[in-house]
């Protein structure tokens, strides 16, 4: 009974992420679970809901998450367009893009993470 | 008779439960990063349906059940968020511009190498989100285009590239700060990326999975405008 109330607050959370981002989708488009897990974080940082009240639902879902996106996965069997050659540019470009974007991150942290230390 | 059971919604979900379970089988006896448990759970899942002449359609019918959890796991990473918050707020400046310079990383670099390999737009939209967590990347989808299905696929590569090149940077820059590190780790490779990052210390670990959220936000924020610029 507790899991099942704690997924209706989460839903709750989902429904009312839906309606905001659909009033404000005519200036930016946000997806209504980004919204609702927004809007998540902001009621449990301000104390609207307590951890205890959500925490178990929560748990099964983040140490679970890959499990919800295998459906998901297995579409790449409805897809059938994409050749070989196709195929080999994306992943060479999966794999740069992935180097090439950890390294700049780390270097611009990195540099400012060592500018605020200098200055305290 | 026996044959309609594919078609039943225990046929999808209980398949899916045998090639996760046998994902985190391997996954455990191997322990390596290449073992990715959706990985194995893909190839079984669709061996299966190969071998034995099942619609891709039955499956679908036990699996969109469970692909509706994708909607309220998402909002669950809120309280990822909500329990990363004092790092967040101690640490605000940097993690901000330095996950910002990330996002607009990835994003110029598989535009411009889509654009000198010759990718379609189509190809591109469906790219752009690979570096953000699953259930994330596939919110962005929705609002910005692609096919849902290559960017689940390149979100699965972009989690084990990052997590075997993680380490060697390490290696190479040893001079890096920890929550640096973190940081690169979480913003380019998300949670597979995150589970190397995890190994490598507490503080990387700590930032990698705060890092997941935060750019996963930044990425759907930034990425539909900065589309509309070019296209």
């Amino acid at each position: 009974m507790k899991i099942i109330n704690q997924l209706g607050i989460i839903m709750g959370f989902w429904i009312t992420g839906d309606l905001l981002s659909r009033l404000i989708s005519s200036f930016v488009q946000i997806p209504s679970a980004i919204m609702g897990m927004v809007l998540f974080a902001i009621a449990l940082t301000t104390g609207v809901i307590k951890e205890q009240q959500v925490k178990e639902i929560s748990d099964l879902l983040l140490n679970n998450i890959s499990f919800f996106f295998v459906p998901a996965s297995v579409g790449i069997l409805a897809i059938s367009g994409m050749t070989a050659n196709i195929m080999f540019k994306v992943i060479a470009i999966a794999i740069v893009s992935t180097i090439v974007t950890m390294f700049v991150t780390m270097w611009v942290t990195h540099a400012l993470i060592k500018r605020k230390k200098k200055r305290v | 008779m026996l044959l309609n059971i594919t078609e039943t919604p225990a046929f999808g979900i209980l398949i899916s439960i045998l090639g996760y379970a046998l994902g985190g089988f391997v996954k455990n006896k191997t322990k390596s990063v290449l073992a990715n448990p959706i990985l194995i759970a893909v190839i079984f899942i669709v061996a299966f349906l190969i071998i034995f002449d099942i619609p891709y359609e039955h499956y679908k019918i036990g699996g969109d059940g469970i692909h509706y959890f994708l909607g309220p796991l998402t909002v669950a990473l809120g309280m990822m968020l909500y329990r990363q918050r004092h790092i967040i707020r101690t640490n605000f400046i940097s993690l901000l511009v330095g996950i910002t310079s990330g996002v607009l990383t990835s994003f110029f670099t598989i535009i411009f190498l889509s654009k000198w390999l010759g990718l379609d737009e189509m190809m591109m939209r469906s790219l752009v989100p690979k570096s953000i967590t699953t259930p994330m990347a596939l919110s962005l989808v929705e609002i910005n285009g692609g096919n849902p299905v290559i960017t689940v696929v390149m979100v699965i590569i972009t989690g084990i590239v990052g997590a075997l090149v993680a380490p060697l940077f390490v290696k190479w820059f040893p001079s890096f700060d920890k929550i640096a590190v973190g940081v690169g780790i979480g913003t380019s490779s998300h949670g597979v990326g995150t589970s190397k990052a995890i190994e490598l210390g507490e503080t990387e670990g700590a930032l990698s999975s705060t890092a997941i959220g935060l750019a996963g936000l930044l990425t759907i924020i930034l990425v539909p405008p900065l589309f509309a610029l070019f296209f």
